[in-house]
């Protein structure tokens, strides 16, 4: 059973893996506080089923909706924060609850208060021996760490990548660098956006999505960021295994409502605890292993 | 090659240089000098266009960049090694060298360029991939000249480059310094280490609570009783 | 707070005396009812200010102390027979104590860690209080038998809430006022401007944030507390959910953070706008009004990033300044 409980709670990581490694990426490369990050989720979510409601489109391929949508909307949300990186961290956190607050109710003022998901796609679950999986499950799974993988590919194989890992170390030492810094700032920002609306698009065909179900993705992600280590994209991924076995296994033992509060109680504490992540102790390790190989 | 006319620039709404007037000709050293604070920095980065200049033009080359972004002046060849060196301490050695090349401009020339200041610094070649943070503040130095040098800049500017260093890795800096002058790139030196900084420049400036104060070619100056009485302490 | 300005202090309690009399000539439990539900918001607001504007600590949890208010009286009362005259300065010592507990632990966070440790110690609270049904109730929630006396804190006239609400008010304006004044508000102020300068003067920063959570979260766990006795309902969600957090925070920042005026103004402003949309529109458009305090907050935040009273203030000033300089 315990085989069981920690497959799942992989699986579902790796869906919560996507949402914060956007997240993640903003945080770490434009030091932008985004409290909204959950919303651009769920927004993710109502497009795939608005979708599927409008033309029977399976939920894997709206994304040629969801993507340009993403984008769009984290161009609009970036001109409102454009101004304030770097300077005003408080700012950011009150203009994207505010926005929090507008996302929220224009989906209940389009699609009310009610709850919706798409789970017809798939009839029957998978077995491997004792273990059952859901096929939405697996194929999120799969999706989101196929995405996973290429962006790592992408950050540190490519000129672009390498800019963002350079801006969010020294921002000033970039510019000096000719990266154009607002450039990486925006493309980062709709990077972001675009992971959230694709995790949303992926959860929708698993978990049902009501208005302010933005809250919850939204401290999960935060969660997540927080124990990966601020900014460490790498650590976020293993954070968001972490948390999936956490929310199945309590959810199992403790009963369903209980499986937030213990992350959140965890949370807490790693963040009074170790503020620098359960993770970021890997980039040190490897640090000094480098080390002593030049030696 | 580059010309400052009027300058006025500084942080916030505190001005920190005043009306600066500079001029740098082709394949010369320049050397600007002065004591902390003097504004030395802050007139850099209005010329590399980290800060806008509040008043005044800067010309490189016959074009008038005041109002360019950093980038823009990167992609002319403009280029800056900052204070403290400035490396990305998480990316390693060869990564921090790429970053270098990252304009348009220079990217063609990447492998050339990697080669060259391999070269020049073998010690680098031995480490590309340790993680830049994880340098001596020597190495450091040598990789963020390094880095520069990425960019085929054709004016470079030094900012305090034996800051921090032992005495024998400063001598070592200003070999360099005069072996990429021979190169044919325009060098602007910005130093505390007076002495060395007039002796290696064709020209030199003093800069004191931002305003320049003494000008002339670096024997000159080195001559100057004002200047031995404030900095040489002769 | 050596000199009092006496003229300022009348003004402030003849305002008082004309609101009481005033709230005795509106027959009509509607209307009481609106005013009431301002001077509430006003209150909580005003509350939150002391954390989120004087002490720069943006909690978005502060339903924490809000919920465990109500619960504390409304359990005592319930279970134990403990009249909500006591219970709901038991509520409120209640919030004092989990804000002890909390910025024992969380006060030292960044910014926006704070905040993040806030949001997760309400919503721990909002699944506790549905879990534990015993206690709670559950998602039921509890019921508050109407049975009007001094003792239950239960009345018949909507007049006496309104004097209640007109007191706590009161009670909030003259505690921020006095603390705008105060050596606490002063050293406040100076933590929010530079936090490294202050420190390095030798201002004990914890001490002064602390102090101005305690008083916050106690202002808001009696607010709680009576809250509860007036709708003599509660469940989870009408007191643990952070979206009430987040627009009492929205009515601070659009007054003006850092002010006495401020979260005050707010209110008046706003809630008489939510409470008409809400009874206009209904239904499909309930949401309308918290999209109007999204919108609004984002404006303020990128226009006047000071709120309205803060931006007036410094309007009067620099032409104040203005007409001196011509005067010379």
């Amino acid at each position: 059973m315990l085989i069981q409980l920690l497959i799942s709670g992989i699986m579902l990581g790796g869906v919560y893996a996507l949402t914060s490694i956007g997240l993640s990426l903003i945080f770490g490369v434009s030091k932008i506080v985004n409290f909204a990050h959950g919303d651009f989720v769920v927004v993710g979510m109502y497009i795939t089923y608005s979708v599927y409601q409008a033309t029977g489109l399976s939920p894997y391929l709206s994304w040629i909706v969801v993507i340009p949508c993403s984008v769009f909307l984290g161009y609009l949300v970036f001109l409102l924060l454009k101004r304030t990186i770097g300077v005003q961290e408080v700012n950011q956190i009150f203009i994207t609850l505010g926005l929090s607050m507008v996302i929220q109710n224009v989906i209940l003022m389009v699609f009310k208060s009610d709850y919706r998901t798409i789970r017809t796609i798939f009839k029957n679950n998978i077995k491997i021996g004792d273990i059952f999986l859901t096929r939405e499950g697996l194929l999120a799974f799969l999706i989101a760490i196929v995405i996973t993988v290429v962006f790592l590919w992408f950050l540190n194989k490519t000129d672009t990548g390498r800019a963002m890992k350079a801006v969010s170390q020294d921002r000033s030492a970039a510019h000096l660098m000719g990266v154009r810094v607002g450039g990486i700032d925006l493309l980062v920002f709709c990077l972001g956006i675009v992971f959230a609306g694709i995790a949303g698009s992926l959860l929708i065909t698993m978990f049902a999505a009501y208005p302010t179900s933005g809250g919850v993705y939204n401290l999960l992600a935060w969660v997540t960021v927080v124990m990966g280590g601020l900014g460490n994209v790498v650590g976020a991924l293993f954070a968001a295994f972490l948390i999936g076995i956490i929310e199945i296994v309590s959810g199992y033992y403790l009963g369903a409502d209980m499986r937030q509060v213990v992350y959140y109680v965890f949370f807490v504490i790693i963040l009074i605890l170790r503020p620098q992540g359960l993770f970021s102790g890997i980039k040190f390790i490897n640090r000094k292993v480098k080390t002593n190989e030049a030696h | 090659m580059l010309k400052i006319k009027q300058i006025s620039s500084g942080y916030g709404e505190s001005q920190i240089i005043f009306d600066i007037h500079m001029q740098i000709d082709q394949g010369t050293i320049v050397s600007l000098v002065g004591s902390n604070a003097a504004g030395k920095t802050t007139l850099i980065n209005t010329i590399s266009g980290l800060i806008k200049a509040w008043s005044g033009t800067v010309e490189f080359l016959g074009e008038d960049i005041t109002a360019l972004s950093p980038a823009a002046r990167v992609d002319r060849g403009l280029i800056q090694t900052p204070e403290g060196r400035r490396l990305f301490p998480d990316l390693t050695i060869k990564e921090n060298l790429l970053m270098g090349s990252y304009s348009k401009v220079v990217r063609a020339k990447r492998q050339e360029n990697l080669d060259y200041v391999y070269h020049l610094f073998p010690k680098l070649l031995e480490r590309t991939s340790q993680l830049a943070g994880s340098l001596s503040g020597g190495e450091q130095q040598m990789c963020a000249v390094a880095r520069s040098l990425m960019a085929c800049p054709k004016l470079l500017i030094l900012d305090e480059p034996s800051l921090g260093l032992a005495p024998i890795l400063i001598v070592k800096v200003f070999e360099i310094i005069e072996d990429i002058k021979k190169k044919g790139v325009t060098i602007l030196l910005v130093e505390q280490n007076v002495q060395k900084a007039l002796c290696l420049a064709d020209k030199a400036y003093v800069l004191e609570s931002g305003r320049i104060t003494l000008e002339g070619t670096g024997q000159a100056l080195l001559k100057n009783d004002q200047l031995q009485k404030a900095y040489l302490g002769i | 707070m050596k000199h009092i300005n006496i003229k300022k202090l009348l003004l402030w309690i003849g305002f008082f005396i004309l609101l009481l009399i005033l709230g005795t000539k509106v027959g009509n439990n509607y209307y009481l009812d609106f005013l009431i539900t301002i001077f509430f918001m006003a209150s909580m607001a005003s509350a939150w200010n002391l954390v989120g504007g004087y002490a720069g600590l943006i909690s978005i949890g502060h339903v924490a102390f809000l919920g465990l208010g109500a619960y504390t009286s409304s359990i005592l009362f319930l279970k134990l027979g403990v009249s909500p005259l006591f219970g709901i300065f038991l509520g409120g010592g209640m919030a004092m104590l989990l804000a002890f507990l909390l910025g024992i632990l969380t006060i030292r966070l960044r910014g926006p860690f704070f905040t993040l440790s806030t949001i997760a110690i309400a919503e721990i609270l909002l699944l506790l209080a549905t879990r534990f049904v015993d206690l709670t109730g559950g998602s039921q929630g509890l019921d508050i038998p109407y049975k009007p006396s001094v003792f239950n804190f239960v009345f018949k006239s909507y007049y006496v809430y309104y004097v209640i609400y007109l007191v706590l008010l009161a009670v909030i304006i003259s505690v921020v006022t006095y603390i705008n004044h105060s050596k606490t508000g002063c050293y406040l102020k100076a933590i929010r401007e530079d936090e490294t300068a202050a420190s390095s003067l030798g201002v004990s920063i914890l001490k002064y944030k602390m102090t101005a959570l305690l008083i916050s979260a106690f202002f808001t766990g009696v607010g709680g507390s009576i809250y509860a006795q007036y709708l003599l309902f509660i469940d989870p969600h009408s007191v643990f959910s952070v979206g009430f957090s987040t627009k009492v925070a929205a009515l601070s920042i659009i007054g003006g953070l850092g002010t006495v005026l401020g979260p005050i103004v707010g209110a008046f402003l706003l809630t008489p706008i939510e409470m008409l949309l809400r009874s206009q529109l209904g239904g499909t458009y309930q949401g309308l009004y918290l999209l109007l305090y999204g919108v609004i907050m984002i404006l303020v935040i990128l226009i006047i990033p000071r709120g309205i009273v803060g931006t007036l203030t410094e309007v009067v000033k620099n032409k104040r300044k203005k007409d001196a300089d011509r005067t010379k």
